[in-house]
């Protein structure tokens, strides 16, 4: 599904987040949406999402406005893995998966053997198939987080939003869950919106990249395009060397600033 | 296409096995099923519970009544089996007319043909019969009147607020995202005894308790105006209330009413003093089928009202963010559920006064049976809860018949303990929650 965003602007209280965002995403595509710490991204994502209720400016949607579509609706077409899950309560692992499914059913219909199978399908994916017994608030957060990824694909969604849901992830687990979203992504037609600040991450998934920096967007593009030493240099105000791989892909390279 | 092959080739290192997906599958397919069959049993086993616990605790006090009479008694109210108690009513007076025409005969037999010895022993032996079968009808008379005027309005008023409370805690601590959030968390309760007080004191002249209904009703207003105020204590700006905010304005609220207690409390007379002081502690001494009347609809429909918004409550208690990603209308619903939960404690707080740890006790046990899940969760709690608080009550009147224990002190001692021990085995175990 294409997102397209015109003259954003969001503010809590006195404090703007975002100034004027103008984005478009096409169908089907990896994005990632790069920038420092309290650039805008968990907002940006949160409007698109409806987590947070837009103001000024226009987000569509394959072009209906995101302020008419009902949490209901949103929730058949697009999931989001938020950065931070607190869960009290001691849910198994499969109730929260299935909770995924919730959108899908009625109040008080029971779930399908068909539904225990995509949620079991997905916990494989995200390596969670032992935890489908275990009450969730004993995880790890690591763990925890997996879960939750699991249950993001169990709603099968059309756009999938991951805010920074990798970073609580060993690198197996992230590498694993990164190109197994891409892969399904690209089977399935799924819009992929990637909060991160990993640059190798980006640049080894991302098919585009929105650069962010104080609420505005400074670069957007293909990864090779966005991905310079001036423009991360800029945002960042790290030194760093790009190199471009064997395989065309960037790689960043940290420097200790003198 | 490069990204795909880059896909391809990484997956043969990080493939997790999917190859048993089908096993694992079936596997729970089973294992929810016999989760839900676990349930079935446990509900009606609770159920059960429930129906046996009524029985008896109408049988027990000053005036015992066998459980089969309590259960005829009760039965017979249920529309269509009047008989099963009417007819045992008219089997014995038609005994007794008999036997009054037997001795009649037989005296007039005695008065024919001399009194002979025989016939003596015949009317000393059927004077002793009617004698019997008399006192035997005053009995079912007394027993009527003890079940169902004098017991049974209390044990139903029992059952209802106990599952009141239990249910109004689970959604509190749903809504709160914390486990120990209770009606009493959120001023709510104190709202209520708040109202009271101030009926009580105000309306002493005209002797506030023989006035039945005025408690009740300014309990259950000064319950809602609280919940109002918290709410409108909580809302932030932009219209929308945090848990944080939400524990926050009901703590801050709730130490405010406790002062104003205070305060009414200094000002009062001697003898509302006492009113208050009983009415304080919680007690269900004395209902009648005037309170039954007040409650039932308000606690039945609120319990109706959550179990339609459980599957909302489960969403909702993982925060705000991940229930709108769920699909959930995080305001209205927490708005629905957060009614909900006060009009069903006040509604439970006007009729019994403030009684603590059910609301806390009570989701606790049920969660550690039968796991989180709200949809079973708020029906299990409103059984157990039910039968927890007629269990303590009916400990409470008779243990130290005939001084009467309020109910509200009896869970307080009954709940502290056991929930002391539920949360150190659940520590052993490794499941607490913190």
């Amino acid at each position: 599904m294409d997102i397209v965003g015109k003259k954003i602007e969001f503010s809590y209280g006195s404090n703007k987040i975002l100034d004027g965002i103008d984005f478009e995403i096409g169908h089907g595509k990896f994005v990632g949406l790069l920038g420092p710490n309290g650039c805008g991204k968990t907002t940006l994502v949160g409007l698109i999402s409806g987590t947070h209720h837009l103001r000024h400016g226009e987000i569509t949607i394959d072009g209906t406005s995101v302020r008419n579509i009902s949490a209901r609706n949103m929730a058949k077409f697009l999931a989001i893995v938020p950065q931070f899950n607190v869960i009290s309560f001691p849910f198994t692992g499969l109730e929260i998966v299935m909770m995924g499914r919730y959108p899908f059913k009625e109040r008080f219909s029971k779930f399908s053997d068909k539904d225990i199978e995509i949620c079991l399908k997905y916990m494989s994916i995200t390596d969670t198939l032992q935890f489908a017994k275990r009450p969730v608030n004993m995880l790890s957060g690591g763990e925890r987080q997996r879960v939750i990824l699991a249950r993001a694909l169990a709603q099968q969604p059309k756009i999938l939003i991951l805010d920074e849901a990798t970073s609580n992830l060993d690198i197996r687990h992230t590498v694993s869950f990164l190109s197994k979203v891409r892969e399904l992504g690209i089977d399935n037609g799924i819009t992929v919106i990637s909060a991160m600040h990993d640059l190798n991450l980006a640049s080894m998934f991302c098919d585009e990249i929105l650069m962010m920096e104080k609420g505005k967007i400074l670069a957007s593009g293909s990864v090779n395009h966005v991905l310079t030493k001036e423009n991360i240099e800029l945002v960042y105000k790290t030194p760093v060397k790009v190199k471009k791989q064997d395989d065309g892909k960037i790689s960043v390279h940290l420097e200790i600033p003198n | 296409m490069s990204n795909r092959k880059y896909t391809e080739k990484n997956n043969e290192k990080c493939e997790f096995d999917i190859e048993n997906i089908s096993e694992a599958v079936e596997h729970h397919i089973r294992h929810i099923a016999y989760l839900s069959l676990r349930k079935w049993i446990l509900g009606i086993g609770l159920l059960i519970l429930t129906l046996s616990g009524i029985v008896l605790s109408a049988g027990i006090g000053p005036v015992r009544v066998p459980p089969t009479m309590t259960a005829r008694i009760l039965i017979s109210h249920i529309p269509g089996f009047g008989g099963i108690w009417n007819n045992l009513k008219k089997e014995n007076s038609a005994k007794l007319e008999e036997l009054q025409d037997s001795l009649l005969s037989i005296q007039n037999q005695g008065l024919e043909s001399n009194i002979n010895a025989k016939s003596e022993k015949d009317v000393d032996k059927t004077k002793e019969d009617i004698f019997i079968l008399k006192d035997k009808i005053r009995d079912l008379e007394n027993y009527e009147i003890w079940v169902w005027h004098g017991r049974m309005p209390r044990i139903i008023v029992a059952l209802l607020v106990g599952a009141g409370l239990s249910v109004s805690g689970v959604i509190f601590q749903g809504l709160v995202m914390n486990p120990l959030a209770s009606s009493g968390t959120l001023g709510i309760s104190a709202g209520s005894a708040t109202g009271a007080s101030i009926f009580i004191v105000l309306g002493s002249g005209i002797k506030a308790i023989e006035f039945s209904w005025g408690i009740p009703i300014s309990a259950f207003a000064g319950g809602l105006i609280t919940m109002g105020l918290v709410w409108f204590v909580a809302r932030s700006g932009r219209g929308t209330t945090s848990p944080l905010s939400l524990i926050l304005a009901g703590v801050i609220v709730g130490i405010f009413l406790g002062s104003l207690m205070s305060f009414i409390m200094i000002i009062a007379e001697e003898e509302s003093l006492r009113a208050l002081t009983l009415w304080g502690v919680g007690s269900l001494a004395s209902r009648e089928w005037m309170q039954v009347k007040m409650a039932v609809p308000i606690i039945i429909f609120g319990i109706l009202l959550a179990i339609i918004n459980a599957r909302d409550l489960n969403a909702l208690s993982l925060g705000a963010e991940q229930a709108r990603n769920l699909g959930i209308n995080v305001n209205r619903s927490r708005q629905i559920l957060m009614i909900t939960a006060a009009v069903i404690t006040a509604g439970a707080v006007s009729v019994s006064g403030p009684i603590g740890f059910v609301g806390l006790v009570i989701p606790h046990s049920v969660r550690m049976l039968i796991g989180p899940d709200h949809r079973i969760v708020i029906p299990f709690s409103a059984l157990g809860g039910g039968i927890f608080l007629l269990i303590c009550d009916t400990v409470g009147r008779t243990i130290a018949s005939p001084l009467e224990l309020p109910v509200g002190i009896v869970t307080s001692l009954i709940g502290a303990p056991f929930f002391v021990y539920i949360y150190k085995t659940r520590i052993r175990s490794g499941a607490v929650i913190t």
